[in-house]
């Protein structure tokens, strides 16, 4: 079965910007995808799709067998989406509460959810930040937590939107040994334009205003002008 | 960015601190409504009351500078009270036209507006400025109010937060293109970056639920409330609560 089959979507925001025009991807359990484009490329909206934030307006996104049209939140307990910034993403006022939010939606015991907190700060590295605000952290440290609180509910499908995003070279490394001890049964699907990160996902696809142009093989192929259009040289 | 202002000295570490918030909370109330409705001719009484307070704050090491500034906030209603006086009292010849007249009740009603809110103001102080504020979340919750409150109270503490991260952000970018801005250029400037914050803050909130709703948030929130009353906190309410009857009554 497929994790992830978005055919042909199209999405416009209210105020007219049209973010997506026919996107494709398919993406087959356990895969790890990267998806690589240039800023306003419309990867964070693609990827609020996966998880039913955003509907599709035309086009066709189905997860893990459900069609994201007629789900009514199994999506977003299958699917566990890292926004591009923390800030968006804390908004409990200490480290535990925060992540240990989706784990008490989930309507698991109190005991499960102490453990699955625990679990996930320890994979972050950041245990004994419990009682911490988070708002009160360095940017490193959200972005950290940020994942914890995805990591916490145990998701069949990984989400990162931009996670190595204005990361000093030491957090960054951080992230990708997390990358590696995800293991190879969860589906993950990163977005970014980090070229770094290529070489821990099984594919590449480019993309650009609003569509999937193709899948990159090799780090040079970005740059070339029948991907990427005359434009960007 | 490094913030604090509500809960600015909560972290310290006192005896004070330490109380269960709900004994803190329990406490202030009990001191606002004795000190609202103590009648304020009894003047030593006011005095104890205040002796009450401001040895909490010395027990709980908060300096006693920074809670007086703080209680100053209380000075645009002291003038907004101020600018009726002549107007207050029911004694006669306060209406006087030409010369204003302050009559002894209405100077009485003055001072019992002032007196009370000054207290209550300095007893809330106290209590924001020992507890940090997700303890005082759950120490509201755990007595049992809405859970809608708390999230609210909860919320506007986290936004505050980042109003003031994007107005500080945006007042950085004016001064760096700064060229000594004429009085007009500054209300300019002033009007649209209060714009730019309201738009702002509401695409922010919006990302915000988006990421409540991605963990599954569907419009209640839970909690894991863990409290523990102790000996302290019960010798705590008991202490307070009888100091405050015994000035009540004597
Ligand atoms: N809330 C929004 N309202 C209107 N337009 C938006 C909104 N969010 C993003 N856009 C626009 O949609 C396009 C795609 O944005 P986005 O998905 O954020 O791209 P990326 O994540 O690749 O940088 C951009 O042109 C952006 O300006
Ligand atoms: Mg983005």
């Amino acid at each position: 079965m497929l994790a992830v089959e978005v055919r042909n979507l199209h999405y416009r925001y209210p105020d007219g910007t049209i973010a997506l025009r026919g996107v494709d991807l398919r993406v087959k359990k356990g895969e790890r995808v990267y998806l690589i484009g240039p800023n306003g490329s419309g990867k964070s909206t693609l990827l609020l799709h996966l998880n039913g934030i955003l509907k599709p307006q035309r086009g066709k996104v189905v997860i893990l067998g459900i069609d994201a049209n007629e789900e009514n939140g199994e999506l977003k307990k299958k699917v566990g989406l890292v926004f591009q910034n923390p800030d968006d993403q804390l908004f409990m006022p200490t480290v535990f509460e925060d992540v240990a939010f989706g784990p008490v939606n989930l309507k698991l015991g109190e005991a499960e959810v102490k453990k699955r907190v625990k679990m996930a700060l320890e994979m972050v590295g950041l245990t004994g930040f419990e009682n911490r605000s988070p708002h009160h952290l360095s940017y490193g440290e959200k972005k950290r937590i940020a994942i914890a609180t995805v990591l916490a509910m145990d998701p069949e499908i990984l989400v990162f939107d931009e996670p190595t995003l204005s990361l000093d070279p030491w957090i960054k490394r951080n992230f990708m040994e997390l990358l590696k001890t995800l293991g190879r049964n969860r589906t993950i699907v990163i977005s970014g334009h980090d070229l770094d990160l290529m070489k821990l996902c099984d594919r590449t696809y480019l993309m650009r205003d609003g569509r999937i142009i193709g899948e990159i093989k090799n780090r040079r192929e970005i740059f070339q002008d029948s991907k990427t259009g005359a434009s960007r040289r | 960015m490094r913030h604090s202002f509500l809960d600015r000295y909560s972290s310290l570490s006192s005896p004070i601190h330490r109380l269960d918030p709900r004994a803190k909370i329990v406490a202030l109330f009990s001191f606002l409504l004795i000190v609202v409705f103590t009648p304020i001719t009894l003047g030593q009484k006011f005095a104890l009351y205040g002796a009450l307070v401001f040895s909490l704050v010395v027990i709980s090491k908060v300096p006693v500078k920074f809670v007086i500034k703080r209680s100053l906030v209380i000075i645009p209603f002291v003038g907004l009270v101020a600018i009726g006086l002549p107007f207050l009292g029911n004694d006669g010849g306060s209406l006087n036209l030409g010369v204003f007249a302050i009559t002894p009740s209405a100077l009485l009603l003055f001072l019992n507006v002032i007196v009370k809110s000054w207290l209550c103001v300095v007893a809330m102080i106290v209590l924001t400025s020992t507890t940090p504020f997700s303890r005082l979340l759950r120490g509201l919750q755990g007595l049992k109010m809405p859970t809608v409150f708390v999230m609210i109270l909860s919320f506007m503490y986290r936004f505050t937060f980042i109003l003031e991260d994007e107005l500080e952000r945006m007042v950085r970018a004016r001064e760096a293109r700064s060229f000594k801005p004429t009085w007009l250029q500054s209300v300019k400037a002033a009007g649209n970056i209060i714009g730019n914050l309201l738009v702002r803050s509401y695409e922010r909130g919006e990302r915000v639920y988006a990421a409540m709703r991605s963990r599954g948030y569907d419009g209640e929130i839970k909690l894991i409330s863990e409290l523990k009353m102790n000996s302290h906190d019960a010798l705590f309410i008991t202490i307070f609560l009888s100091l405050l009857i015994l000035i009540l009554v004597v």
